[in-house]
C-alpha cells in the first residue's frame, strides 16, 4: 500500500522535480559568475518556467479557447531569446487538461489569438503600437523590456538580487478581462501605468 | 477469599463491593481516557492536516516563483494557532525553503535543513506532533509543508480527564463504601448473630437457645436449619440423659436386688453350714464310740466305720471352711494402716516350723497399705501355704514375694513359686469356692483358700489374678488401691 502510494507520488513528482533540478542547475550556474552566457541561459530557463506557471494562476475567458482549439497558446513575438528552452520546458505539460502550444510570431497581427504573448526585447521600439493592436484582446502580455509593465504591458520581468522577479500592471490586466490569482498578485510588484498605450 | 485472610464477613463484603466497583470504574475510566486520547490526537492531526494543506496551497506560488519572503509571510499566518510551534516549507528536492517559528527567541533549531523522508504523514512524539503534507502543483508535489504542533493541549486535556476521573473514582468509592457498609448490615447482621449463637451453644452446651432473625432468603434458611438442628440436638440430649438416668436407676435397683439376694444366700449358706455342723458331730462322735467298742463288727464293718469317721471329719472341715468364707463376706472391715512386710513376717513365722525342706525365700520390701490387718494376713497365709504346698514335690523349691508394680492408683503384690503350676485353660476356675485343679490325695486342702483371697481383696477394692504353666510354677497377683475408700 505504502509502496504503491509512494511510487504513484513519485510519478506525479517527476515533472516538478525535473523543473526543480533545472532551476537548481540554473541557480548553481548562476553562481558561476564568469559565464554571462550561461547565466543568461539559466535566466531564460526560469523565465520559461514562469511563463508556464503563469498559465495556472491566470484565468482566461472560456471563449478564448474555442479559437485555439482548446490549446493554450504561448506566443513569442519578435526575436526568440529562449531558443529550444521554452519548448523543452513546456513539452508534455498541460494546464487544466489543456495542451500548451508554443507559437512564434513575426507580426503582431498573427499574435492576437495567443493567451500569453512574450514580447521580445527586439520589439522594444514598437511596443506602443503592439500594445495598441492587442487592445481589446485577452492576451496576457509578458516582456523583459525595461519598465514593461509601467509602459502598458501586463507582466514585466526584472532581475533583482540575481533573482527573476516581475511587475504586474493591474490596470492592464483588468482591461484584458483576465483574472490573476491573488497568489500571483502577492508575488509581483504592483505598478501603476497606462492601461493602454498612448495614454 | 484467601485475598482477605480471616477478616470478618463484614469486612469481606465491604472490600468485595469496593474492589468490584473500583475495578469497574477504573476500567471504564481507562477506556474512556484512552478513547478520548485517541480522539483528541486524531482530531488534532486532522486539523493540522487542514492547516498544512491551506498553508501549502497558499505557498504554492511562492514556491514556484522562488519567493522566500512571500512564503515566510504565508507561513506566518500559522501564528493564529497557538498550538503550532513552527512550520517549514521544503522544496521538491527537500531543501528548507522557508520557516516559521512561533518563538524565534528560543533559538532552537526547530526545522531541519533537509527534509528527512519523502512521504506525507504524521509522527506523534511525547510532547509534539510533526506533520508533513505535500504541496501539489498540477497533481505533482512541488514541495512539502511540515508543521510542528505542541501536544500540551492534549496532555492538559488528558491531565484534566485523569483528575476528574480520579475525583469521580474517589467520590464513587466513598459512596460505594457508605452504601455497602449500610447494605452489608442486612447480610452480615444475621450471619454474625448466627455465629454468636453457635459460639454460645458450643461454649455453654446450652441447646435451648435459638437464633433469631429474618426467616426469608438463604440466611433465613440457615437460621431455620440451625434452629432445627439445635432442637434435634436438644431432644436427643434429653433422650440420652433420660436413658442414662433410667439406666443408673436400673443399676441401683439391680444392685440393691443383687445385694439382697446375695445377703439372703449368704445367710442361708451360713445357717445351713451352722446347722449341718451338729449332725456331722453326732455322726463323727458315734462313729468314734462304735470304733472304740468294736462290738460285733467284723473286719469289713470296722473298715466301713473308719471310712464314715473320715468322711464325717472331712465334711466338718468343709463346713468350717464354708463358715469362715461366709464370715469373710459378712464381717465388717476393720480398716487401718497395715504394714504388709510385718504381716508377711508373722505369717512366715507360723508357716516355717511346718517345713523340713529348705525353701529358697526371696522376699522384697513390701509397702504399707490401708486395709483390714486380719483379713490381709489371711490372704498372705493362703498364698504362702499354697506356694509351699505346691512346691512340696520340687527339688529346689523357691518362693518369691514382692511388689509387681507400684502405681499412682494401686500397688500390685506378687507371690510366685516354682511348683507344679497349673494349666492356664483353667485359670478362671482357680478362685472359685471348692475348686481344685489337683486331686485331694495329691495335695491336701478343701479348695476354699483362693476363694477367700479373692473375696478379701474384692472387699478392699482390689483385683486378683494368676499366671501359671504346668510344671513351671505359678504366680498369684493381688492389687490394693492406694486411695482410702470406704468399702462395703
Amino acid at each position: 500500500m505504502v509502496k504503491a502510494a509512494r511510487s504513484s507520488r513519485w510519478t506525479r513528482l517527476r515533472p516538478a522535480l525535473l523543473l526543480c533540478v533545472a532551476s537548481a542547475f540554473a541557480l548553481a550556474s548562476d553562481r558561476a559568475r564568469g559565464d554571462d552566457a550561461s547565466a543568461a541561459r539559466s535566466d531564460y530557463r526560469i523565465k520559461a518556467a514562469y511563463l508556464y506557471y503563469f498559465t495556472t494562476f491566470v484565468d482566461w475567458p472560456s471563449e478564448t479557447f474555442s479559437k485555439s482549439g482548446d490549446a493554450l497558446v504561448i506566443g513569442v513575438l519578435g526575436e526568440d531569446p529562449f531558443g529550444a528552452i521554452l519548448d523543452e520546458t513546456l513539452r508534455g505539460k498541460t494546464v487544466k487538461d489543456r495542451p500548451l502550444l508554443v507559437k512564434r510570431f513575426a507580426s503582431i497581427k498573427e499574435a492576437r489569438d495567443s493567451h500569453i504573448l512574450f514580447i521580445s526585447s527586439s520589439e522594444q521600439d514598437r511596443l506602443a503600437s503592439i500594445l495598441k493592436v492587442l487592445e481589446g484582446t485577452t492576451v496576457l502580455t509578458v516582456g523583459e523590456i525595461d519598465h514593461f509593465a509601467s509602459r502598458g504591458g501586463e507582466i514585466g520581468f526584472r532581475v533583482e538580487d540575481k533573482k527573476v522577479r516581475f511587475d504586474i500592471n493591474v490596470t492592464a490586466v483588468e482591461r484584458a478581462r483576465l483574472k490573476v490569482s491573488a497568489q500571483l498578485m502577492k508575488l509581483g510588484r504592483i505598478v501603476e501605468g497606462p492601461g493602454h498605450p498612448g495614454g | 477469599m484467601a485475598l482477605f485472610g480471616n477478616a470478618s464477613v463484614r469486612l469481606k463484603l465491604i472490600l468485595a463491593s469496593i474492589l468490584g466497583s473500583g475495578t469497574a470504574l477504573l476500567v471504564f475510566g481507562a477506556v474512556i481516557t484512552g478513547f478520548d486520547l485517541m480522539a483528541l490526537r486524531a482530531r488534532l492531526v486532522r486539523r493540522m492536516t487542514v492547516q498544512a494543506d491551506i498553508v501549502g496551497a497558499n505557498c504554492l506560488s511562492a514556491l514556484l516563483f522562488n519567493d522566500q519572503k512571500s512564503a515566510e509571510d504565508t507561513l506566518a499566518a500559522l501564528k493564529a494557532d497557538p498550538r503550532i510551534l513552527g512550520a517549514g516549507l521544503y522544496t521538491a528536492d527537500r531543501k528548507l525553503f522557508a520557516t516559521y517559528l512561533r518563538d524565534p527567541a528560543s533559538g532552537a533549531r526547530v526545522m531541519d535543513e533537509a527534509l528527512g523522508d519523502a512521504g506525507e504523514g504524521h509522527l506523534l512524539m511525547r510532547d509534539r506532533l510533526r506533520l508533513s503534507r505535500s504541496v501539489l502543483f498540477n497533481g505533482a508535489a512541488a514541495g512539502t509543508v511540515v508543521i510542528l504542533c505542541d501536544l500540551r493541549e492534549i496532555t492538559e486535556s488528558l491531565t484534566r480527564d485523569v483528575v476528574v476521573f480520579g475525583s469521580v473514582l474517589l467520590t464513587s468509592l466513598l459512596l460505594a463504601l457508605a452504601i455497602s457498609s449500610r447494605l452489608q448490615r442486612d447480610i452480615t447482621q444475621p450471619i454474625l448473630h448466627l455465629a454468636a449463637t453457635a459460639r454460645r451453644v458450643s461454649q455453654d452446651k446450652d441447646y435451648s437457645v435459638r437464633a433469631t432473625g429474618d426467616r426469608r432468603g438463604e440466611i433465613g434458611a440457615l437460621v431455620v436449619a440451625f434452629n432445627e438442628m439445635l432442637e434435634e440436638i436438644r431432644q436427643q440430649e434429653a433422650a440420652l440423659r433420660g436413658a442414662q438416668d433410667e439406666l443408673e436407676q436400673r443399676v441401683v435397683e439391680r444392685t440393691a436386688q443383687l445385694q439382697a439376694a446375695n445377703g439372703e444366700l449368704e445367710a442361708f449358706s451360713y445357717s445351713v453350714s451352722h446347722d449341718l455342723r451338729a449332725p456331722i458331730r453326732h455322726i463323727a462322735g458315734f462313729a468314734e464310740i462304735l470304733e472304740a467298742d468294736g462290738a460285733g463288727l467284723n473286719e469289713a464293718g470296722r473298715r466301713h466305720l473308719k471310712k464314715i469317721a473320715q468322711a464325717a471329719a472331712r465334711m466338718g472341715e468343709l463346713i468350717d471352711d464354708l463358715l469362715v468364707f461366709s464370715r469373710m463376706g459378712r464381717s465388717e472391715l476393720q480398716a487401718a494402716t497395715v504394714s504388709l512386710a510385718d504381716l508377711l513376717k508373722e505369717v512366715l513365722k507360723e508357716a516355717q516350723p511346718d517345713v523340713q525342706r529348705p525353701i529358697d525365700w526371696r522376699i522384697d520390701p513390701l509397702p504399707t497399705v490401708h486395709g483390714d490387718a486380719a483379713m490381709l494376713r489371711l490372704v498372705f497365709a493362703n498364698l504362702v501355704s499354697n506356694a509351699m504346698k505346691y512346691t512340696a514335690k520340687s527339688e529346689h523349691p523357691r518362693i518369691e514375694i514382692g511388689v509387681d508394680r507400684d502405681e499412682d492408683r494401686e500397688v500390685v503384690i506378687r507371690v510366685r513359686d516354682n511348683g507344679v503350676g497349673f494349666d492356664m485353660a483353667y485359670v478362671s476356675k482357680l478362685f472359685g469356692v471348692f475348686q481344685r485343679l489337683h486331686r485331694a490325695d495329691e495335695f491336701e486342702g478343701t479348695g476354699i483358700g483362693l476363694a477367700n483371697v479373692r473375696r478379701i481383696i474384692n472387699r478392699h477394692g482390689g483385683r486378683t489374678w494368676a499366671e501359671g504353666e504346668l510344671g513351671h510354677g505359678a504366680a498369684f497377683y493381688f492389687s490394693l488401691p492406694k486411695v482410702k475408700e470406704s468399702t462395703t
